[in-house]
């Protein structure tokens, strides 16, 4: 069974980010980079399946330079080869545009599943895989908990607001998983080691056949006029427990008409 | 006026309110025409043209403002296939069909608004992929649309520390609203009770299937057992436990009910098997904002604050004194939840046995 994974490289969501003018993208730094902590949940899927199944992984990112990191990452986690497309063309890609070159990519590697995060952690719109799918012609499962296969067709449960679900595809299909699947694997000396030996391929727009005027700010369906950052919340009143914490917490709900 | 798509989502077999809510949005640009997905296929003998969806719900779609209401009824599927009625790809080609029909010279401009719910993203993915359209997210607000400007949104951005006005620079645009801001327009147009009642134009469409909209089959589908208690997005007090708790919510529920409010929990608990995924509190669970957020034994991640710091009052009790959660408390106690809380349902008891409420 052929899996890829699709992985975003992001700025850590536990630091401080910012947009930056004239166009409001994302402030980027090198050191700050990591793998969408969502996509691990993605690779970990990929993998279980890849392993029951005596599959591949094949990790692949779309992004400048520094997103080679995204997929050196899955590939200490077990991955088997992993894709970069890189190209100075890209930079100011939409969603549409991001979907365009993944679903080349996904074509030219002709696996049986895809599988990505439920959305990144930056700009987070989850919709680059249902785009992918629309353009491919795949069914999408979205935001599922678990993913199981026999080989021939996929199952998969996952959680709404409203129940619980099991559905069924054939394949090829793509998937996007939730932060309630399994645990993602850390890497092990080992598989460290073991990926400095695997390949990434690195692609651009023409291996891929996608004109340069399809991608990039000004093929770009929305932008940006301003942003603004808004007012944080600041602390109010806090005491400590000395034996009457909850009698004070109650007066506190008294004195806000909260009773 | 031109017309306003909004794509109506029935997650319990009844339009949502979060539908209705971008019903009353949709008025802002023009006249909202509501699409709905039937349950009855239409080759199951057609008998009204509103077959499959309940009176009481084109109702809500009138008062809500739709000057016309789109009925889509798949062809070709019937429930015993095991086809999922509410896929995206279903409500995608209900939409393409309802919007290719219409294209006129005209109509210049196609909008089409939808929830940010899972499946509401899933379809405008899609949506905007076939229309050629501009497509954004996470939008709270429309703005006036001016003579050449194309459609102007604001959006929230990076956990909400951002708010963005996006413009589509396309003709046709794909509006994702985020639900509890579409179901918060609904509450308050329920309150001052404006309705736009107007008489609704219902519109039957066949919808034949592209794809492999049959290659998802449901193998089982079990509803949730409803609590007894609010529902989260709906509840003006709740509660929420965090790891902290050690899996024991005993003094969560007890404070939920001495208050009249509803449990939650942080993703730690929701993982760790303690709650239900609907509790989860946050960026990857619901967004909420009652008028109490109460947070026990949670520490305040960024990823946790995104999804209650638009509570009117938040109120923090925690063992550490320099959890991030204190960082945006209006009132905090350092301290042990399974002390603090229990003492404070007992003085609530006797503040309220005392005013006598
Ligand atoms: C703050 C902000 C807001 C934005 N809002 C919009 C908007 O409303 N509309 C719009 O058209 N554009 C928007 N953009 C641009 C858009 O985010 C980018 O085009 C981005 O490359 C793709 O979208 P995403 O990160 O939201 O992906 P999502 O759809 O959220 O990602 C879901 C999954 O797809 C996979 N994936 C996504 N991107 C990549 C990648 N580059 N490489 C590998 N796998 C990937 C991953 O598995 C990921 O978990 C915004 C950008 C920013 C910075
Ligand atoms: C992309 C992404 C999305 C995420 N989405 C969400 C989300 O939607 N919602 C969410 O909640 N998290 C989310 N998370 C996880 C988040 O980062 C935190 O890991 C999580 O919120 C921690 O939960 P917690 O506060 O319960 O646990 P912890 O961070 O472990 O905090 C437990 C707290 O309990 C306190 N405590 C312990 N014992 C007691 C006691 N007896 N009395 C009082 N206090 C006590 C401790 O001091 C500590 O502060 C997400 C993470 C990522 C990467």
């Amino acid at each position: 069974m052929k899996v890829v994974v699709l992985v975003k490289c992001v700025p850590d969501s536990q630091l401080a980010r910012s947009l930056v003018a004239p166009k409001w993208n994302m402030k980027r730094c090198d050191v700050s980079e990591i793998v969408s902590e969502l996509d691990e949940y993605a690779l970990e899927e990929a993998l279980r399946l890849a392993e029951t199944h005596s599959g591949s992984v094949t990790a692949v990112t779309v992004g400048p330079a520094r997103a080679v990191k995204a997929v050196e990452t899955a590939l200490q986690r077990g991955a088997e080869s992993g894709v970069h497309i890189m190209d100075d063309a890209l930079a100011g890609s939409d969603v549409v545009a991001t979907a365009v070159v993944l679903s080349a990519a996904v074509r030219r590697l002709c696996p049986d599943v895809v599988i990505a995060g439920m959305a990144s952690t930056d700009s987070g719109t989850s919709l680059v895989p249902s785009m992918i799918a629309e353009m491919l012609g795949w069914p999408l499962l979205g935001c599922v908990d678990e993913v199981l296969t026999d080989g021939s067709v996929l199952r998969v449960r996952r959680e709404r607001d409203h129940g619980l679900e099991v559905l069924e595809a054939s394949m090829p299909v793509i998937v996007t998983v939730t932060d309630r699947a399994s645990e993602p694997r850390f890497p092990s000396f080992r598989t460290i080691l073991a990926a400095k030996r695997k390949t990434i391929h690195s692609w651009s727009l023409s291996d891929l056949g996608i004109c340069s005027s399809e991608v990039g700010w000004d093929a770009a369906r929305t932008s940006v006029e301003s942003a603004v950052e808004r007012p944080s919340r600041g602390a109010g009143h806090i005491e400590k427990d000395e034996g009457h914490g909850g009698i004070r917490l109650a007066e506190f709900l008294l004195e806000r008409n909260l009773l | 006026m031109s017309s306003v798509y909004v794509l109506i989502d029935r997650p319990h077999g009844e339009v949502s309110e979060a539908a209705l809510g971008l019903l009353t949005l949709a008025g802002q640009w023009g006249d909202p025409v509501a699409i709905v997905l039937s349950e009855r296929a239409s080759d199951e003998g057609c008998d009204r043209d509103s077959a499959g969806i309940e009176p009481s719900e084109m109702v809500a779609l009138s008062r809500a403002g739709a000057v016309e209401i789109i009925v889509a009824r798949p062809v070709g599927v019937s429930p015993e296939s095991g086809c999922v009625v509410h896929s995206g790809e279903l409500m995608t080609d209900a939409a393409t069909a309802a919007l290719s029909e219409r294209r006129t010279a005209a109509e210049l401009a196609d909008v089409v608004l939808a929830s940010g719910t899972p499946e509401g993203r899933e379809i405008a993915g899609r949506l905007a992929v076939r229309l050629k359209a501009a497509v954004i997210t996470d939008v709270v607000a429309l703005l006036p649309v001016t003579s050449d400007s194309g459609f102007r949104v604001k959006k929230t951005a990076l956990a909400d520390a951002f708010e963005v006005i996006v413009r589509s620079t396309r003709r046709a645009a794909v509006i994702v609203v985020a639900p509890e801001v579409a179901s918060a327009v609904w509450a308050k147009t329920c309150e001052t009770a404006v309705f736009r009642d107007v008489v609704p134009r219902v519109r039957p469409l066949k919808c034949p299937l592209r794809m492999g909209t049959s290659a998802i089959r449901v193998v089982e589908r079990r509803a949730r057992d409803m609590s007894e208690r609010p529902d989260l997005s709906k509840a003006k007090v709740v509660v929420a436990g965090g790891r902290g708790t050690r899996g024991d919510f005993t003094s969560i529920e007890a404070l939920a009910d001495a208050l009249g409010g509803a449990t939650a929990a942080s993703w730690a608990a929701v993982s760790a098997g303690w709650c239900s995924a609907d509790r989860q509190v946050g960026q990857t669970g619901q967004r909420v904002s009652p008028r109490l957020y109460v947070a026990a034994g949670i520490s305040g991640s960024v990823h946790h604050r995104v999804g209650m710091q638009d509570s009117q009052v938040v109120v923090a009790v925690n063992k550490d004194p320099d959890a991030p959660i204190f960082g945006i408390a209006d009132f905090g106690i350092v301290g042990d939840l399974f002390t603090v809380l229990p003492q404070a349902v007992e003085e609530i008891a006797r503040i309220r046995g005392r005013i006598g409420t």
